[in-house]
């Protein structure tokens, strides 16, 4: 069996024993896993979700905080880790100030990364022609920006799929 | 889900029952007790806190959910 076949199969074995509930045995998969793959970003975060939700704890708080801070260390182009590490210091530590930087960090990559999906997918319907789904993606892209199209990451992608919208690209020349 | 006249301390995992946001004199009141102190002007600040960590644990038990390939 490869390792891209095991890694998944011990994921549903994760999730099938978090469904029922049996969290310690949920652990002990992902500690498992995180020994054959430690730079894995997702299972420091299914790590920090588990020990938060046993009964019997062998870890301390601090730890899962830890494994939560590394998740975002180990993929900063991901905003799951980000994103869990605010729920925890908002609920678990009640520190909304510490949760809000984080969520802001979580939130502003999902931003980017739907962008970058988005403008993929409007390039993808302008190749089949449908143009009613490329103005949606076109919209929502411009919506995600601010509607501030000149400048960021995406502003020459974003112009570009603008004048093949209008059909005129002088017109949106607007800075 | 949680509901409405389940006791604190049923909802709340061991583990988080260690955070500093735990109040043991709390544990005994229903999820509504703590959700209507904590909806008070001004705020129950233990009943808020309480009400973090009910809701975080049942984030997480949703986590699992649905998520097997």
């Amino acid at each position: 069996m490869n390792n891209l076949r095991a890694f998944k199969q011990k994921l549903s074995i994760v999730y099938r024993l978090w469904e029922e509930k049996d969290y310690d045995a949920a652990l002990a998969e992902v500690e498992s896993l995180r020994k054959t793959w430690p730079g894995n970003a997702r299972l420091h975060i299914l790590w920090a979700s588990l020990v938060q939700l046993q009964d019997d704890p062998k870890h301390d708080l601090d730890e899962a905080k830890q494994a939560l801070q590394q998740a975002v260390e180990l993929d900063r182009g991901s905003p799951a880790a980000a994103i869990e590490l605010g729920h925890f210091l908002d609920n678990v530590e009640d520190n909304p100030h510490a949760a809000a930087k984080a969520y802001a960090d979580g939130v502003s990559t999902a931003r980017q990364l739907l962008m970058d999906g988005l403008i993929g997918q409007a390039k993808v319907f302008r190749q089949f022609e449908k143009r009613e789904e490329f103005l949606r993606c076109l919209l929502e892209v411009l919506h995600l920006a601010g509607f501030k199209t000149v400048k960021g990451p995406y502003a020459e992608e974003i112009q570009d799929l603008l004048s093949e919208a209008v059909g005129d690209r002088s017109a949106l020349a607007c800075d | 889900m949680a509901q409405d006249d389940d006791i604190a301390d049923d909802l709340i995992p061991g583990s988080l029952k260690r955070s500093k946001s735990y109040h043991s004199d709390y544990g005994k009141k229903t999820y509504k007790e703590i959700k209507d102190l904590a909806a008070a002007n001004p705020p129950d600040q233990k009943a808020r806190q309480m009400k973090k960590l009910i809701e975080q644990t049942e984030r997480l038990q949703k986590k699992g959910k649905g998520q097997r390939s």
